[in-house]
């Protein structure tokens, strides 16, 4: 149903290889990320290892490197890479007609703890 | 091409060198079996000698001033400028300051021209600065400079007590044969030292003693020795001279009393004397903690006193065993080119004097003591030494007080600097630099610490223009009129000489005479095998050897000291280290080790930057936070120059105060004060080619690394200027405005050139890939250049704890974690530690912190 997604902008507002950042009211703030070849991923804006802020790290292949300690986070799974251990939530995101939509469940229900 | 015998360039246990040149300017080299130091053994900085070997910033012409100059014209210069400061001023306006890294022939020719024709003493070396103390009392207790042990007393020793020595880092394989020893006699260890060094780890027991009040310790120690004993005083006078009150000086034992002045428990002072007193073969092996100290003398004496008393010297196993610094400090000591002593163990004596006259039938002979370090370098600063000549070593670094040198320096009329690099800061000041053979093509002898003379034979051509040291000094003494006596067309002529010399009059006089070699041929002294002078051991005639009265002298209260040394891969004053990529990984930046409570009163934590101020200097350092230094004792290394770094400058931070015996400087224990310096910025610089001038910021540090230089960084203010150090290139840059966050990467045809790293608050990230990048000068991805690591799943680089075989510290974990418990086992699977050692003080450190990890 289309209640079940969130339209939160145009693809055009994201450019290749960056991110931006999408406040949650009571909620955990999500990072939307598209990459080069222009796959789009959203994540909790929060690295597992320190809460660091993902959406400020470097965007490459499909993985983000955090800017505070250069772990590699997947944009896939929101699982580290390397040696080391932690996943950030993943939030379910599609694009239809341009617009990027993200899953209204998982961001409701992430309420900052 | 096959190996050639050589002995290594560093320290003075004097390590036997296979080289075998592998064409240009490399060479592999490995410990050669055969020489009696080291059996095949070398450690991490010997091992790497062939990193240093390449001409890099070699100085390969004579200059005068900046322009390349002619021998002759530079020579002409030299002797012209030296013949009339002796012509208007006298003999005692000119000077020489050389060095225990000189050979055996290079120090005789200096020597022969300063005392026996110039007629002056003013010849003194860095040596003054590391060994002039034991020196001192040596020759106070034996009548002469005479080391009594050898290397194989630490083998069969069963008790080895190291005084102010971090033997595992600056001797490693001495430290090597007493590991060896532990293991298989049982031997027992005690360290005394403020620090707890990666030496003292390991120890049956550390004495965290407080700087300078070994005396007290060592008399005390002989107050014990007495009532249990082991020593008689009656037997003693039948050995020894014994000055009238010597036991009753020592005053009444009072253990109490002792440990307090040590700052020890009693317990502990307890314990090593009763170890002291129950183990006949003991070895008492001291270094620059003994030395370095304004009672530098009478502390050495203090040591050499108990051996003496006990009866333990001069037998396998037993006696004083003062470990020499540098390569060659020795062999300066036995051709006697310091200021203090006239040549060939010869003092200043009226028959002395005229019996060195009619040897080198000069026009005048030295008769008198000339100017100790310190005092030289004072007496240039007043303008009274119109020329100079240094050689080999980089006193605007080394010499306390370091400011007033430079001043000194800038102020004398003529300076020449014989040197293989183009660019120290001492060369900075000179008029006249001369190109020096370097390590590898030197062609002479050297003399270790255990009196064992071995060639240093040449494996490199030599490049450029660069000549012997001893060929250099015998030609300006023709120019300057002494064609005769400074003929010598090769070393072994010199050598024949110098030996002829210590024989000379001798008839048993001295125990330091080389006669039997004065007669050897060239093709001998090619071939010549390592020779121990002396015999193995020294062993003393009844009353030849005597007893020195020492009293502990009082120590001023400090709020915080500053005690300076070395680290383990870095030598001196990183002229040639610093080209190695491998013996940078150690220690990266010059650190300030601090205790946690100084830290703490201080507000500082490891990482941050601290400006280090004593009454002579200030200079800027990294913190590192330890418990292995005591309280109010902070610890800087002596290494980093203006070359390399903004900060780090030891020298400018030491009290020239001397041993009023020695001379020698008392580097061990100067007030000080720390305080922490907050950065607006701190950055890194990866490179492949070093930026064309020094950054201008308040810290800046550059370490060579495989494949280019990498630099660490901080400031004040906008670290906009930091773009100047990028080459040209592709750039990619992200920022952050708001965090004051800021990376640029530079490509050229997608190969890493440079990335620079700002961040204004939070962490850089680790340097290692991006290095690693460079090194590989493969096409690679800018973003994840951009991103410091690539962006896949693979395990990040990481800086090696075995320089050798390159094993970071993960592995080494893995290791621990799958069973490894002891270093052996940790070598066995990952290889660690196999080749030169000189990490197995770290591999067994991390295995005590994980046990203690484990079981808590």
């Amino acid at each position: 149903m289309i209640g079940d997604w969130l339209d939160v902008g145009s693809v055009d507002q994201i450019a290749p290889g960056s991110a931006r950042t999408l406040p949650v009211h009571g909620g955990e703030e999500i990072a939307i990320f598209r990459t080069l070849t222009g796959n789009f991923h959203a994540l909790v804006n929060k690295c597992p290892h320190k809460k660091g802020p993902l959406s400020q790290g470097i965007v490459h292949g499909s993985v983000v490197t955090c800017p505070l300690h250069n772990w590699n986070i997947s944009l896939q799974t929101g699982e580290a890479l390397g040696e080391d251990k932690g996943c950030v939530p993943v939030i379910p995101l599609r694009i239809d007609a341009g617009r990027i939509l993200i899953e209204r469940a998982s961001v409701i229900a992430r309420k900052a703890a | 091409m096959s190996a050639v015998r050589t002995t290594c360039a560093y320290c003075g246990v004097g390590c036997g060198v296979l080289a075998t040149p592998q064409g240009g300017r490399t060479a592999m080299i490995a410990g050669d079996p055969a020489h009696p130091a080291n059996q095949g053994k070398l450690c991490s900085k010997g091992t790497h000698l062939g990193e240093t070997i390449g001409l890099d910033g070699r100085l390969l012409n004579p200059m005068i001033a900046q322009q390349q100059a002619g021998w002759d014209e530079a020579l002409d210069l030299v002797a012209k400028r030296f013949s009339e400061a002796i012509r208007e001023h006298g003999p005692d306006s000119v000077a020489f300051y050389v060095s225990g890294q000189l050979l055996t022939e290079d120090y005789y020719a200096a020597n022969k021209l300063m005392k026996g024709f110039i007629g002056s003493a003013n010849i003194d070396t860095n040596s003054r600065l590391c060994m002039a103390s034991a020196v001192a009392a040596h020759n106070r207790a034996f009548g002469e400079d005479l080391v009594p042990t050898c290397y194989a007393d630490l083998n069969e020793a069963d008790l080895i007590v190291l005084v102010g020595s971090n033997t595992a880092w600056c001797h490693p394989v001495v430290w090597q044969r007493i590991e060896a020893a532990r293991e298989r006699r049982g031997a027992k260890l005690v360290v005394i030292d403020p620090r707890r060094t990666e030496t003292a780890e390991g120890a049956d027991l550390h004495l965290k003693l407080r700087a300078n009040s070994d005396i007290a310790l060592f008399n005390g120690l002989q107050k014990f020795l007495l009532g249990a004993d082991v020593i008689d005083p009656v037997k003693a006078a039948r050995r020894l001279a014994v000055p009238a009150g010597y036991w009753d000086g020592l005053g009444p034992y009072d253990p109490t009393a002792v440990a307090a002045t040590c700052g020890i428990s009693v317990p502990e002072l307890i314990a090593f004397y009763e170890m002291f007193a129950a183990k006949a073969r003991c070895v008492t092996l001291f270094s620059q903690g003994v030395n370095q100290s304004t009672s530098g003398t009478d502390k050495a004496n203090a040591i050499i006193n108990v051996h003496l008393a006990t009866g333990r010297i001069g037998k396998p196993g037993a006696g004083p065993f003062s470990i020499t610094g540098q390569p060659n400090a020795m062999g300066g000591r036995e051709v006697g080119g310091l200021a203090s002593t006239l040549a060939a163990h010869m003092d200043f004596a009226p028959e002395n004097v005229d019996r060195a006259g009619r040897f080198w039938g000069g026009p005048r002979t030295a008769c008198a003591p000339g100017l100790k370090a310190v005092d030289l370098f004072r007496a240039v600063g007043e303008g009274r030494i119109k020329a100079l000549w240094i050689m080999a070593t980089n006193p605007a670094v080394s010499m306390p007080a370091a400011a007033r040198v430079r001043e000194a320096l800038a102020n004398c009329p003529f300076v020449v600097v014989s040197d293989v690099i183009a660019d120290t800061d001492t060369g900075h000041f000179a008029d006249v630099r001369l190109p020096a053979l370097a390590w590898g093509e030197k062609d002479g002898t050297v003399t270790n610490s255990e009196r064992m003379i071995s060639r240093q034979r040449p494996f490199l051509p030599p490049p450029g223009e660069a000549r012997a040291d001893w060929d250099i000094v015998a030609d300006v003494g023709r120019r300057m009129g002494f064609s005769d006596a400074f003929a010598w067309q090769s070393p072994a002529a010199v050598f024949r000489e110098y030996c002829a010399m210590t024989a000379f009059e001798n008839g048993g006089a001295r125990r330091f005479d080389l006669g039997s070699h004065a007669a050897i041929t060239d093709a001998e002294y090619d071939s010549l095998r390592p020779f121990q002078w002396g015999g193995q051991r020294i062993a003393f005639a009844p009353g030849e050897a005597r007893l020195i009265s020492v009293a502990q002298p009082i120590l001023e209260p400090a709020a915080m000291t500053l005690n300076t040394g070395r680290y383990r891969d870095q030598w001196h004053t990183m002229t040639r280290t610093g080209l190695s990529p491998r013996l940078s990984q150690h220690r990266r930046e010059p650190l300030v080790a601090v205790h946690p409570t100084d830290a703490a009163a201080a507000g500082l934590r490891g990482g941050d930057l601290a400006a280090v101020q004593t009454d002579h200097g200030r200079s800027i350092f990294k913190v590192e936070v330890t418990d292995g230094q005591r309280e109010g004792d902070i610890f800087v290394p002596i290494h980093w120059t203006d070359q390399i770094a903004s900060g780090g400058r030891t020298g400018l931070l030491s009290s020239p105060s001397v041993d009023p015996i020695s001379g020698q400087p008392g580097f061990k224990a100067t007030p000080v004060q720390l305080q922490k310096i907050e950065p607006d910025w701190r950055a890194f610089l990866v490179a492949r080619h070093p930026p064309h001038s020094a950054p201008d910021c308040l810290w800046w540090v550059k370490v060579k690394v495989r494949g280019g230089w990498l630099l660490e960084l901080a400031g004040h203010g906008e670290p906009a200027a930091l773009h100047s150090l990028l080459p040209e290139g592709d750039r990619l840059e992200a920022a952050n405005p708001l965090r004051g966050m800021q990376r640029t990467v530079v490509t050229v045809a997608g190969r890493l050139q440079a990335a620079l790293f700002v961040v204004a608050d939070g962490e850089l990230p680790a340097r290692e890939w991006l290095i690693a990048q460079l090194d590989e000068n493969q096409p690679g991805n800018s973003l994840a250049y951009l991103a410091g690591r690539a962006a896949g799943a693979e395990a990040s680089t990481e800086p090696a704890i075995c320089v050798c075989l390159n094993v970071g510290e993960k592995r080494i974990a893995a290791a621990m974690a799958q069973g490894c418990a002891t270093v052996s086992e940790i070598g066995a699977a990952t290889g660690a530690g196999t080749n030169c050692g000189s990490c197995r003080p770290m591999l067994a450190r991390l295995l005590s912190e994980r046990k203690l990890a484990d079981a808590a």
